[in-house]
C-alpha cells in the first residue's frame, strides 16, 4: 500500500539534507541570498574605514554624508535580504521537519508486528519527536549560520586581500587550520550525543511506565522506591548534559581567529606606519576596515562551538532515524493484484512452527508443528494453559506474522500470498487485552469503518451487549474515552472491542477470551446475538468457558505450543484423558464432581 | 478546568504565569549550585569586562601610529599594545571557557533538580489526574519540558552574561565619549518595540506551535501503542492522514513562529548597522568638527562597542524560540508543581495498628464524576480472616470497591474503615504495606520477570522467591518463559502472554504478605488448571487472612465465607452461597443462567466418574 517506493538512506548526511534536494531552487535562491545579506555585512565596515579616510582628507562634508546614507541603505538592504533569506531557509526546513516526520511515522506504522515486539514505543515516539527536532534545530537556526559564517570569512578574505595582500593571506590560509579543528573538535561530540539521546530515551521510558502503572506503584506503596529510581536516571542524564555543555567550553579553533586579529592589527599597525611591508599602502581608514571586520567574524565565532556541534550531533540523531527507516522486514507483502480467496473455506495450518522474530534471531518456539484443519464455517474453541500459543494462533491467521516453518492456507490459498490488508479486511479479532482510542465511544465502535451510520453503530453495540451501558453514560456514544480506555470497567472495554470487531463484518471471527471480565447473564445473551451475527462463518474463540466448548463445532487443545488434541466435546471427552482432565478442572464442574461421591477435589 | 483535582492538561489554553515569576522559580532551582553560579558570573563578568577594554587597545594603537612622528620606530610603539591585546583576548577566551565548562554542571544540575520535583509530584498526584491524562503527555513534562528548560536555560545564562558586557561596554563608552554613548541610547525604543512583539506575538505564537507539537506527539504516541488494533482492523490510511493534519497545522505554527525569529533576527542586525551609522555621524563630527573632541582611534573604538549594544539582543532573537519553549515549559511544569492534592495524607497521619483487621463501609456514596454516582450508600463489613466475594453485573462498581479501599479515591461521603481506623487518618505507606491489590489489569515494568515478582517486597531473596514458588506451584508458568526467572518483560508485558502476566501479578502479591488481601478478577485469564493452582497457593498462604474475591467464575467465589451482591452501585443481596439461593434474588438468577443455561446435563455423569482423582502434576 504505502511501502512501495519508500526508498533507502544511505548515509546521515543524504537524508537531512533531503529537504534540500527536494527543493534545489528554492535551496540555491535561499544560498544566494545569504551569499548578498552576508555581503551587506561585511560591505557598511568598508564604508566605515573610507568614511574616516574621506573625514581625514575633505573634513565632514556632503562625501561624508553619501557614505553614512550609504551605510543606512545596506543596512535596508541587508534587512531585506536576510528576510527572504530566511524565509526561504524555513520553507524548505520546516517543510522537510513535518515530511520527515510523517515518512517516519508512516514507515514505522508499515513495519510488520515483528518490528515493534522488539521495540519499546515510547523509544519510537521520543526519536519522532525529539531527535527530528535536534535535526532541524540543527539545519535552521544551525547549518544557514554555519554558511552565513563561512561565506562572511570568505568575503571578508577577498576584502581584505585587496587591503593588503598579506593580511589576506593570512587569512585565507588561516582558514584550513580552523576549518580542521572545527571538523575536529565537533567529532567530539558524536559519543556524547549518541549517550545523551539514549539517556533521553532511557528516561522516558522509565517515567512512562511508572506513570502507566501508577496504581501498582501506589498499590505497593512503592513511591519513594520509584522516585529513588528516577534519581539515578535522571542523575545519568544530567551527567550527558553536563557533558555537552563542557564540549562548548575551550573551543580552541577560536585561537586561530585571535591569533590572525593579532597579526592583523600588527602588520596593518605597522603599514599604516610607514614600514612597507607590501605594496599596498593602508591609510587610517584602511587600518579601521581590518579591524572591524575581523572583530565582526571573531563575533559571529561566539556562536560557532554550539552550532558547529549542533550540526555534528544531529548526524547522530539522523543515524538513529535511518536505522528505522531501514530496518529490514521479514515479513514481505506479494506482489500483483488481490487474489480471489474463499474466505469461507477451510483453514489449515500445515506444520506450523513458529517463533517470535527477535534481534538475535534465537527466540524459542512458541509453536512446534501444529497441523490441523478447520471446516469452513465452523465453530471453534482454543483452549490451553497460559502462554500455551492460543494468541500467538490467533496473530498468524492475522498474518501479523508468517510462520517460521509451514504455512497456513485458508480456502486453501496460502496466506503469505495474499496481502496482509486483504487478510486483515477478512478477519477480525477481538483482542485479548484490549486497546481503546482516546476518543469518543462512537469512534472507537467504527474504528474499522470510519464512515458507518449510527444505527450500524447501535446495531453493533446491541449485539455485543454494549448499548445498554453506552445509553447510561451522561454523554452516551459520544463519551470520551481515557487513556487505553481505562476510565471503563473492565467488560464495557470488553464489550466495546467486541462490537468494533462486529463492525467490521469479517469473514472470520476472532475471539481472544474476550469475554473473562464479562458475567454470564451478559455472556450468555452476547453469544446468542453473536450466534447469529457468525451464522455460516468460521469463529475461532479462545476461551477458559465450559459453555463455548460444549457449542462448538471443534475444541482444539494447545499447550506449551504443541497441539494436543483436536475435535469436538463429545469425541475428546471420549478419546482425550487431556481434554478430560481440563474439563474437569473447569470452574462450572467442580461443583458437579463435588456431588459425584467418594471424590475429593483436591489440588497437588 | 474539567477536574479541579489535578494539574490542568497541557491544553489549557493561556500562559497565566507572568515572565517574572516563571524566572524566579527557575532561579530557584539553581539554589543548590550557588557555588557554581556565583563563581561562574565571576568568570562571566571577568571575561566582558576584560572583552570590553580589549577594543581600547586597539583605539590606542590607531591613535599611536596616526600621531606617531615620521621616522620613528613603529614597531616598538606598537608591539607592546598588539602583544597585551593579544594576553586580553587570550585571558578573555581562557575566562569565557571556564565560564562555559563551570555553568555546564549548574545547567545540567538545574535539569536534574527540576525533573525530580516534578517526578515526585507527578507520582504524588492524584490518581483522577492520572486516569484522565495520557502517559505519554505527563512524561513530557518529566522529559521534552525539561529539555526544552535545559536548552532555554542555556541561553539565558548567555544572555545575562552578554547583559553584563553591555553594561561594561556602556561605562567604557561612557568614559571614552558621553555623546558617543547616549547616541548608542537611541536603540532603547527599538529594544522596547521588539520586547513587546516578543512578548505578545511571539508569546501567542509559540503557545499555538507548542499545542499543535503536543497533538502530534499524542497521536503518534497512541498509535504506536495501538498499532496492533490499527493493522487489525486495516487503519493504516487514515491515521495517516490524521497525523498528516496534525502534522500540517504543526508545521503552519511552527513557520509562523521561525518567521517571527527570521524577522527579529535581522532587524537587530540592521539596527546594529543603523546605529553605527548614527555613531559614526556623532563622532565623526566631534572628531571632524572645528574643535577635535575625539580622536579616530576613539570614533573607531564607539563604532566597534556600540554593535555590542546589539548583542544580547540578537541573541535573544537567534534563541528565541528556544527561550519562549522554555519558558512555556516552566509554566506547564508550575501547573504541576502547583497543583493541590485532592488526597493527601492528613499532618497527624497515624500508622495502620498491627491489630486493625478487617475492612468497613459505613455509608459510602461515590462518585468518579460528579453527576453519576458509581456507588451508593454502601455499607458493610468484612471481619478479620473472612473471605468475601463480591459479584455482579459488569459495570457495578466492584473495582471501584477495590480501589476505594487501597484509597486511590476518596469517597465523597462516608467512610472507610480497617479494623476501627479510617483510612484517611492512617499512612499511606502502612496502608499499602497491609494492603494488597491484583488488579484486574495485570500491569509490569520493564525489567525481568523475577524483579517484577519482587516489586512488592523488595527485600526478599531470589532464594526466598523460588521457594515460594516451588511451595505453591503457582510459578509453573514460568516453563514456557525463554529464560525462565530472568526473561525480559518489555513494555508493560507486550512479549507475555496475558496469562502469564496476570500469573506474575499474583505471585507478585502473594510475595508482598499483606494483611488483607484484595484480588480483582485476579485469575479471569487463567486456565482452570491455573486457577486451581492459585487457589492452592491462596489457602495455602492466606488461608485465615482477610480476603476481598471479585470474581465472576463460580468456581473462583464458591470457596467465600460470605458473598455480596452488587447492582447498578448498590449492595442488594449478602450472605453465603445457600443463603443467597433460598431469598430467591439477583444471586439466584445469575446462579441459574450460569448454570441451567451451560448445559451442564449434556456432560454425562458416568465420563466423569471413571476418571481416577485429580492429578495436578500433570
Ligand atoms: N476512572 C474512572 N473515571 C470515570 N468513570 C469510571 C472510572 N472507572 C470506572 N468508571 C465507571 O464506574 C462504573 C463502575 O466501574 P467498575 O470498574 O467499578 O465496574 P466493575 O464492577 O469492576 O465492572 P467489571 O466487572 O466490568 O470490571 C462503570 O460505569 C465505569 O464506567
Ligand atoms: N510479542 C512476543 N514476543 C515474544 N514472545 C512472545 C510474544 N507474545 C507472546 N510470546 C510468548 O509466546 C508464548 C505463547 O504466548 P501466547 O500469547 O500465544 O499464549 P496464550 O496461549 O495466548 O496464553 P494466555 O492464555 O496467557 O493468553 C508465551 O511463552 C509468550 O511468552
Ligand atoms: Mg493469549
Ligand atoms: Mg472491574
Amino acid at each position: 500500500m504505502l511501502a512501495e517506493g519508500r526508498k533507502r538512506y544511505t548515509s546521515a548526511m543524504s537524508y537531512i539534507l533531503g529537504g534540500m534536494r527536494k527543493h534545489p531552487f528554492l535551496t540555491v535562491a535561499a544560498l544566494l541570498l545569504t551569499l548578498v545579506a552576508s555581503l551587506m555585512t561585511a560591505l557598511p565596515f568598508v564604508l566605515i574605514g573610507q568614511a574616516i579616510d574621506v573625514l581625514s582628507i575633505e573634513g565632514f562634508g556632503t562625501g561624508f554624508y553619501v557614505i553614512v546614507f550609504a551605510i543606512v541603505l545596506l543596512g535596508l538592504a541587508y534587512l531585506g535580504s536576510n528576510f527572504t533569506a530566511g524565509w526561504l531557509w524555513a520553507a524548505v526546513v520546516t517543510g522537510w521537519e513535518r515530511d520527515a516526520r510523517q515518512e517516519l511515522f508512516e514507515s514505522l506504522q508499515e513495519h510488520s508486528m515483528a518490528f515493534h515486539d522488539q521495540i519499546d514505543s515510547k523509544k519510537l515516539l521520543s526519536i519522532s519527536m525529539q531527535d527530528l527536532n535536534w535535526i532541524r534545530m540543527s539545519l535552521n537556526p544551525g547549518l544557514r549560520m554555519f554558511i552565513a559564517g563561512l561565506l562572511s570569512y570568505g568575503i571578508t578574505i577577498i576584502i581584505l586581500w585587496n587591503i593588503d595582500i598579506i593580511i589576506g593571506l593570512i587569512m585565507a590560509v588561516g582558514l584550513i587550520p580552523y576549518l580542521y579543528f572545527s571538523y575536529r573538535y565537533a567529532n567530539v561530540v558524536e559519543p556524547v550525543r549518541r549517550q545523551r539521546a539514549e539517556r533521553m530515551e532511557k528516561l522516558t521510558a522509565s517515567s512512562q511506565e511508572v506513570f502507566r502503572g501508577i496504581e501498582v506503584v501506589r498499590a505497593f506503596g512503592s513511591e519513594k522506591r520509584e522516585k529513588d529510581k528516577f534519581d539515578i536516571v535522571s542523575g545519568n542524564y544530567a551527567k550527558s548534559v553536563e557533558q555537552e555543555g563542557r564540549l562548548s567550553a575551550f573551543f580552541y579553533p577560536q585561537l586561530i581567529i585571535l591569533v590572525i586579529t593579532t597579526i592583523a592589527f600588527l602588520v596593518g599597525g605597522l603599514q599604516l606606519g610607514g614600514l612597507q611591508l607590501s605594496q599596498s599602502v593602508i591609510t587610517t581608514g584602511g587600518l579601521v576596515q581590518i579591524l572591524t571586520l575581523l572583530l565582526a567574524i571573531d563575533a559571529q565565532n561566539f556562536m560557532l562551538p554550539r552550532t558547529l556541534l549542533m550540526i555534528r550531533g544531529s548526524l547522530v540523531n539522523a543515524n538513529r532515524i535511518i536505522d528505522l527507516l531501514n530496518w529490514q522486514d521479514p515479513l514481505t507483502e506479494p506482489d500483483g493484484k488481490p487474489l480471489e480467496v474463499d474466505w469461507s473455506g477451510d483453514i489449515v495450518f500445515h506444520n506450523v512452527s513458529f517463533r517470535y522474530p527477535s534481534e538475535n534471531g534465537n527466540s524459542r518456539y512458541v509453536l512446534k508443528n501444529i497441523d490441523f484443519r478447520i471446516p469452513g464455517g465452523s465453530k471453534v474453541a482454543l483452549i490451553g494453559s497460559p502462554g500455551g500459543g492460543k494468541s500467538s494462533i490467533l496473530k498468524l491467521l492475522l498474518r501479523f506474522y508468517d510462520p517460521t516453518e509451514g504455512f497456513i492456507t485458508v480456502g486453501g490459498t496460502d496466506l503469505r500470498q495474499i496481502r496482509s490488508d486483504q487478510v486483515r479486511k477478512a478477519v477480525g479479532l477481538v483482542e485479548q487485552d484490549v486497546f481503546l482510542f482516546k476518543m469518543s465511544i462512537r469512534d472507537n465502535i467504527a474504528y474499522g469503518n470510519p464512515n458507518a451510520s449510527q444505527e450500524a453503530i447501535t446495531q453493533a453495540a446491541i449485539k455485543a451487549q454494549a448499548h445498554e451501558f453506552i445509553q447510561e453514560m451522561t454523554q452516551g456514544y459520544d463519551t470520551q474515552v481515557g487513556e487505553r480506555g481505562f476510565t471503563l470497567s473492565g467488560g464495557q472495554r470488553q464489550r466495546l472491542a467486541i462490537a468494533r470487531a462486529l463492525m467490521h463484518n469479517p469473514h472470520i471471527l476472532l475471539l481472544d477470551d474476550s469475554t473473562s471480565a464479562i458475567d454470564a447473564r451478559t455472556e450468555y445473551l452476547m453469544r446468542n446475538a453473536l450466534a447469529e451475527a457468525m451464522n455460516n462463518r468460521t469463529s475461532i474463540t479462545v476461551t477458559q468457558r465450559l459453555r463455548t466448548l460444549l457449542e462448538s463445532d471443534i475444541v482444539i487443545i494447545v499447550d506449551k505450543g504443541m497441539l494436543i488434541a483436536i475435535g469436538s466435546h463429545d469425541e475428546l471427552i471420549r478419546t482425550s484423558s487431556h481434554y478430560r482432565k481440563i474439563f474437569e478442572r473447569l470452574p462450572e464442574t467442580r461443583k458437579l464432581l463435588e456431588e459425584v461421591p467418594g471424590q475429593e477435589v483436591v489440588v497437588a | 478546568m474539567s477536574n479541579s483535582r489535578g494539574p490542568p492538561s497541557r491544553t489549557s489554553k493561556k500562559r497565566s504565569r507572568p515572565v517574572s515569576v516563571l524566572l524566579r522559580r527557575m532561579g530557584g532551582y539553581f539554589r543548590g549550585f550557588r557555588k557554581i553560579v556565583i563563581i561562574g558570573a565571576f568568570l562571566a563578568i571577568a571575561s566582558s569586562i576584560i572583552d570590553a577594554i580589549s577594543p581600547l587597545l586597539l583605539s590606542s594603537g590607531i591613535d599611536t601610529i596616526v600621531e606617531l612622528i615620521a621616522g620613528s620606530d613603529v614597531l616598538s610603539a606598537i608591539l607592546p599594545l598588539v602583544l597585551l591585546y593579544f594576553g586580553l583576548r587570550l585571558a578573555s577566551w581562557i575566562a569565557g571557557s571556564f565560564y562555559t565548562w563551570v555553568i555546564a554542571r549548574a545547567q545540567a544540575g538545574f535539569v536534574q533538580s527540576v525533573q525530580k520535583d516534578v517526578h515526585a509530584h507527578l507520582i504524588d498526584a492524584d490518581l483522577s489526574y492520572h486516569k484522565l491524562e495520557q502517559s505519554g503527555n505527563v512524561t513530557s513534562r518529566v522529559t521534552s519540558d525539561t529539555d526544552a528548560l535545559s536548552i532555554g536555560i542555556q541561553v539565558l545564562m548567555d544572555i545575562s552574561s552578554q547583559l553584563v558586557l553591555l553594561v561594561v561596554t556602556f561605562l567604557v563608552l561612557w568614559f571614552t565619549s558621553p555623546i558617543v554613548a547616549l547616541t548608542a541610547l537611541i536603540t532603547v525604543p527599538v529594544v522596547i518595540v521588539m520586547t513587546v512583539l516578543y512578548g505578545t506575538i511571539g508569546q501567542r505564537t509559540m503557545l499555538a506551535t507548542q499545542r499543535a507539537y503536543g497533538q502530534v506527539s499524542g497521536q503518534i504516541a497512541e498509535n504506536l501503542s495501538g498499532i496492533q488494533i490499527a493493522k487489525a482492523f486495516n487503519r493504516e490510511k487514515e491515521t495517516s492522514t490524521q497525523l498528516l493534519q496534525l502534522n500540517q497545522e504543526a508545521y503552519k505554527h511552527n513557520f509562523r513562529l521561525t518567521m517571527f525569529f527570521t524577522f527579529l533576527f535581522p532587524t537587530f542586525q540592521a539596527t546594529a548597522v543603523f546605529i553605527t551609522a548614527a555613531v559614526l555621524f556623532v563622532g565623526a563630527g566631534l572628531a571632524f568638527g572645528t574643535v577635535a573632541v575625539i580622536s579616530i582611534g576613539e570614533l573607531f573604538l564607539g563604532v566597534i562597542l556600540v554593535q555590542r549594544f546589539m548583542f544580547p539582543l540578537i541573541l535573544v532573537s537567534l534563541n528565541g524560540t528556544q527561550v519562549q519553549a522554555s519558558l512555556g515549559a516552566m509554566d506547564r511544569i508550575s501547573d504541576v508543581l502547583e497543583a493541590k492534592r485532592a488526597l493527601t495524607e492528613s499532618p497527624n497521619a497515624v500508622v495502620l495498628e498491627k491489630e486493625s483487621d478487617g475492612i468497613v463501609f459505613d455509608n459510602v456514596t461515590f462518585s468518579y464524576l460528579s453527576g453519576s454516582e458509581v456507588l451508593q450508600d454502601v455499607s458493610f463489613k468484612i471481619n478479620p480472616g473472612e473471605t468475601v466475594a463480591i459479584v455482579g453485573k459488569t459495570g457495578a462498581g466492584k473495582s471501584t470497591i477495590a480501589s476505594l479501599i487501597n484509597r486511590f479515591y476518596d469517597p465523597q461521603e462516608g467512610r472507610i474503615l480497617i479494623g476501627d481506623q479510617d483510612i484517611r487518618d492512617i499512612t499511606l505507606k502502612s496502608l499499602h504495606d497491609a494492603v494488597s491489590l491484583v488488579a484486574q489489569e495485570p500491569y509490569l515494568f520493564d525489567g525481568t520477570v523475577l524483579e517484577n515478582m519482587k516489586y512488592g517486597a523488595p527485600e526478599i531473596t531470589d532464594e526466598e522467591v523460588k521457594e515460594i514458588c516451588t511451595l505453591t506451584l503457582a510459578c509453573e508458568f514460568l516453563d514456557t518463559l525463554p529464560n525462565g526467572y530472568d526473561s525480559l518483560v518489555l513494555e508493560g508485558g507486550k512479549n507475555l502472554s496475558s496469562g502469564q502476566r496476570q500469573m506474575i501479578t499474583i505471585v507478585r502479591t502473594l510475595l508482598a504478605n499483606p494483611r488483607i488481601l484484595i484480588l480483582d478478577e485476579a485469575t479471569s485469564r487463567l486456565d482452570a488448571y491455573s486457577e486451581s493452582l492459585v487457589q492452592y497457593a491462596q489457602e495455602k498462604l492466606f488461608a485465615t487472612r482477610t480476603t476481598v474475591v471479585i470474581a465472576h467464575r463460580l468456581s473462583t467465589i464458591a470457596n467465600a465465607d460470605r458473598i455480596f451482591v452488587f447492582d447498578q452501585g448498590r449492595l442488594v443481596e449478602t450472605g453465603s452461597h445457600d443463603e443467597l439461593l433460598k431469598i430467591n434474588g439477583i444471586y439466584k438468577s445469575l446462579y441459574e443462567t450460569y448454570y441451567a443455561h451451560q448445559g451442564i446435563q449434556e456432560l454425562s455423569v458416568d465420563t466423569l466418574e471413571t476418571e481416577a482423582p485429580i492429578d495436578a502434576s500433570r
